[in-house]
């Protein structure tokens, strides 16, 4: 195979429709700032956006933002301006990089549109919950909170009630809010979709498993994006269809993803997404491929399109982040098992607490029930002030060494 | 002048007042004693309700030592209390407790619970998820069924607890907050009768101790200080400040500041002002009325639904002090978040702020002296100019 030839089957194809999608997906949301009709709404991503696109308004994801503002490395900017205003440069970078964007309407797409309402979920993390809060008090817009609580051992069924009763108070703000009407079936129908794109999302992943793995965990980090923004709609559906379809082929004519695939490892936390290229290929060259992660499987929640809004609040409510440490590290177990890998690389993020903290005890536990070893490396997903690269590659080169024997 | 727990003081008091050089030497005595103890970590758990089992809880601060045995599971960008918390445990100080309790408030007290419980825990640990929204019916609800799990967990190791006990017990902790507003009160009076330090020791000791026995300790301060006849000489009286900030366990700062001529006449400490500040809901069913008394108190920034900021500076502006001191631990997400907008509302009051960022274990007084005294040289000149 030539270099070119083999470039061009690294490169996948369907990158550009989804870099068109998300475009137009930005570009709408954009002109919909200032429109009536089309409210738009800031939402956490692990939030049930499929009320908002039942009821035709627009989510905008902050945090999509900021991983964009990370891969353009412009996060670092923006962060300073919200520090000067007297933000702690130790609150998460997403954050910090917003609100910057907020107040400068810096970043790779000038800023996000304004919010004409907030919505907001715990399931990732209590710093959303003040996040929104200064958000709710920059913009003077209401903020709805859908508080999930935190499941250390089983999800009790008073705490899906709970959630399952905010759904339904959310439904009430919404209609209040937008002066129109719930209507049960177009909810049933974005559920449907949602269940068909995250049952998409979840099939390419689990292409995954073949060997040579046809895509590494980046790739998965790119192509997230849709089924975290477009949730829902047809035309994330039609991406993923076409995606699927390509990396199926690639499996069928056995493609790698890395040019010889000898290590198969799993990334934990958040990416480091102003370093993505760079750690993409420092793994590549030395033929281990991060064939799965914690991070993007987070988005293949299970919905029950007979009873939506009970089964969505038990979905939104056991997601990754929302899981105690032992729970978290079954989950880490049944991937480590499926996805058959010799190791695991953890990214400890210091903007994110319920992601990081812990994750030694989990390596523990990794190393000892299934014998595999673990690499923790120390960043931060958009604010590269913390991040030593040369450190980071070294111990990354270390530590493959360790795999040959 | 003098300052601090003047003249006649009574063996009971300098008790209370001794602890402080060992915090948990009264619950080892307890412990010692046959009772049995309960850790636990943040507000949010419901104090009453472990009395009410007959056990004594007793809120975990952290301390001043160098500690290092939690690097093996805590990364450094979490905040000192939970370390030195995390790491007291891995050395056995907590011999005197049966268990922990951890309340549902931050990301890190969230997976602080896991580890602790992991590597360091005891058979009883419970964890109380406390709604973070403190508004709405369905978070009542909800906070009212968590209870009610907590409470068989309670029962299934301490026995069946009455309803009556947890009436009784919820008289005793609401009669123990109105004493240390009292105390709140008498300082807003008269300044010069408590040092700061001694005030919020006074209110932390309650966590540390037998919460009855507590309010008796109280009622003899409060009589004592009461009695005492103090008059500033001209010049003497202290800038009368305000605290923001979650535990304020730092007892060598406050020393420092009263030394430097401030004094916190009021704050929003947790373990201080914050906890004085009780909600006593109507007639109720027992464990409704516990419920509505955790989320009617005023509430901590991990909490959402009421309005915070606005409270605080309302309750700055009525405590009449000329400045404010933001006391944050270093990494405490919480906190940090709110600190621009409260600074922002404050600088519209004209009432000057700092903020001190601290970690247990690498505290520099100086720093710290440099900051309160600029902060008290702003005042000064504020005031010359009006
Ligand atoms: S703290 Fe973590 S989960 Fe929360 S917004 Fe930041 S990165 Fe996301
Ligand atoms: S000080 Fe802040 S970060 Fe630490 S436990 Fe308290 S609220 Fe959480």
């Amino acid at each position: 195979m030539g270099e070119e030839e083999k470039e061009l089957h690294k490169k996948i194809l369907a990158t550009d429709a989804m870099k068109q999608l998300m475009a137009t997906y930005y570009m709408e949301a954009k002109a919909a700032e200032g429109d009536d009709k089309k409210p738009v709404c800031w939402i956490t991503s692990g939030a049930p956006v499929e009320f908002l696109v039942a009821m035709d308004i627009i989510p905008v994801y902050p945090e999509n933002h900021g991983a964009l503002c990370g891969a353009a490395r412009m996060a670092v900017d923006l962060a300073e301006i919200a520090e000067g205003a007297g933000f702690s440069r130790d609150l998460c970078s997403y954050a910090r990089l917003d609100i910057g964007s907020a107040m400068s309407r810096g970043g790779p797409i000038g800023g996000l549109p304004r919010p004409d309402f907030l919505l907001c979920c715990n399931n990732i993390c209590g710093t959303v919950v003040k996040w929104y809060e200064e958000l709710a008090v920059y913009f003077n817009v209401p903020m709805f909170l859908i508080d999930t609580p935190f499941v250390h051992e089983s999800s009790r069924r008073y705490a899906i009630d709970y959630v399952a009763a905010q759904f339904r108070e959310l439904i009430e703000f919404l209609e209040e809010f937008t002066a129109g009407s719930y209507d049960a079936e177009r909810f049933r129908e974005v559920a449907l979709l949602s269940k068909e794109g995250i049952g998409l999302w979840s099939d390419i992943l689990r292409l995954s498993e073949n060997r040579p793995s046809p895509i590494t965990c980046f790739d998965a980090f790119i192509h997230m994006a849709p089924i975290v923004t477009l949730r829902g709609t047809a035309r994330v559906i039609d991406y993923y269809r076409a995606l699927k379809a390509e990396i199926e082929q690639r499996v069928e004519k056995g493609i790698s993803a890395v040019p010889e695939e000898r290590y198969r490892l799993l990334w934990d936390n958040i990416p480091i997404w102003y370093e993505l290229r760079n750690l993409g290929h420092l793994f590549a060259e030395q033929g281990a491929c991060l064939v799965a992660d914690t991070y993007t499987t987070a988005w293949a929640v299970e919905i029950e399109v007979d009873d939506p809004v009970n089964s969505m609040a038990r979905a939104y409510s056991s997601i990754y982040l929302n899981i105690s440490i032992d729970l978290m590290f079954k989950k880490v177990k049944a991937l480590i098992e499926r996805y058959s890998v010799d190791g695991v690389v953890m990214h400890s993020n210091r903007s994110c607490k319920p992601y990081s903290l812990g994750q030694y005890d989990i390596a523990r536990m990794i190393l000892s029930e299934t014998g595999k070893p673990v690499l923790v490396i120390e960043a931060d997903m958009t604010d590269s002030r913390v991040f030593s690269s040369s450190q980071v590659h070294d111990r990354i080169l270390a530590f493959i060494e360790t795999l040959h024997s | 002048m003098k300052t601090g727990v003047p003249g006649k003081m009574c063996d009971t008091l300098s008790t209370l007042f001794d602890m402080r050089q060992d915090p948990y030497s009264g619950a080892r005595s307890l412990h010692a004693a046959g009772r049995s103890i309960l850790g636990y970590s943040c507000s949010y758990v419901p104090e009453e309700l472990i009395y009410a089992a007959g056990v004594v809880p007793v809120r975990i601060l952290g301390d001043n030592k160098q500690r290092v045995a939690w690097g093996g599971h805590l990364q450094n960008y979490c905040c000192s209390l939970s370390r030195s918390t995390l790491d007291m445990a891995l050395n056995k100080e907590f011999d005197f407790v049966d268990g922990f309790v951890f309340g549902h408030t931050c990301d890190t007290m969230q997976r602080l619970s896991d580890i602790l419980r992991i590597n360091a825990g005891f058979e009883f640990h419970a964890d109380l998820v406390a709604p973070s929204r403190l508004n709405g019916e369905a978070a009542f609800g909800y906070m009212l069924e968590e209870l009610g799990e907590f409470r068989s967990k309670l029962e299934a190791r301490y026995g069946p607890i009455s309803d009556e006990r947890i009436v009784e017990s919820m008289a005793v902790y609401h009669e123990n907050r109105k004493l240390v507003r009292k105390l709140y009160e008498l300082k807003k009076r008269s300044p010069g009768k408590i040092t700061s330090t001694d005030l919020i020791w006074a209110a932390t000791a309650g966590y540390l101790m037998d919460r009855a026995g507590h309010t008796r300790l109280l009622r003899a301060l409060l009589d004592e200080l009461e009695s005492l006849s103090v008059t500033p000489e001209p010049g003497d009286e202290k800038i009368p400040l305000f605290g923001i900030g979650s535990v304020m366990d730092q007892w060598e700062f406050l020393d420092m500041m009263e030394t430097a001529g401030g004094t916190f006449i009021n704050d929003d400490f947790c373990n201080g002002g914050r906890y004085a500040e009780d909600f006593v809901p109507g007639p109720d069913e027992p464990m409704a009325a516990l419920a509505r008394s955790l989320m009617g108190r005023a509430s901590c920034p991990c909490k959402h639904g009421g309005d915070r900021s606005t409270a605080l500076i309302d309750k700055v502006k009525y405590s009449g002090a000329a400045g404010v001191v933001f006391f944050l631990l270093k990494y405490c997400d919480p906190h940090s978040f709110e600190y621009p907008h409260l600074k922002y509302l404050l600088g519209e009051l004209g009432v000057p702020s700092i903020l001190v960022e601290i970690e247990h274990g690498a505290v520099s007084m100086e720093s710290m002296r440099t900051r309160i005294e600029a902060l008290l040289e702003t005042i000064k000149g504020l005031k010359q100019a009006r």
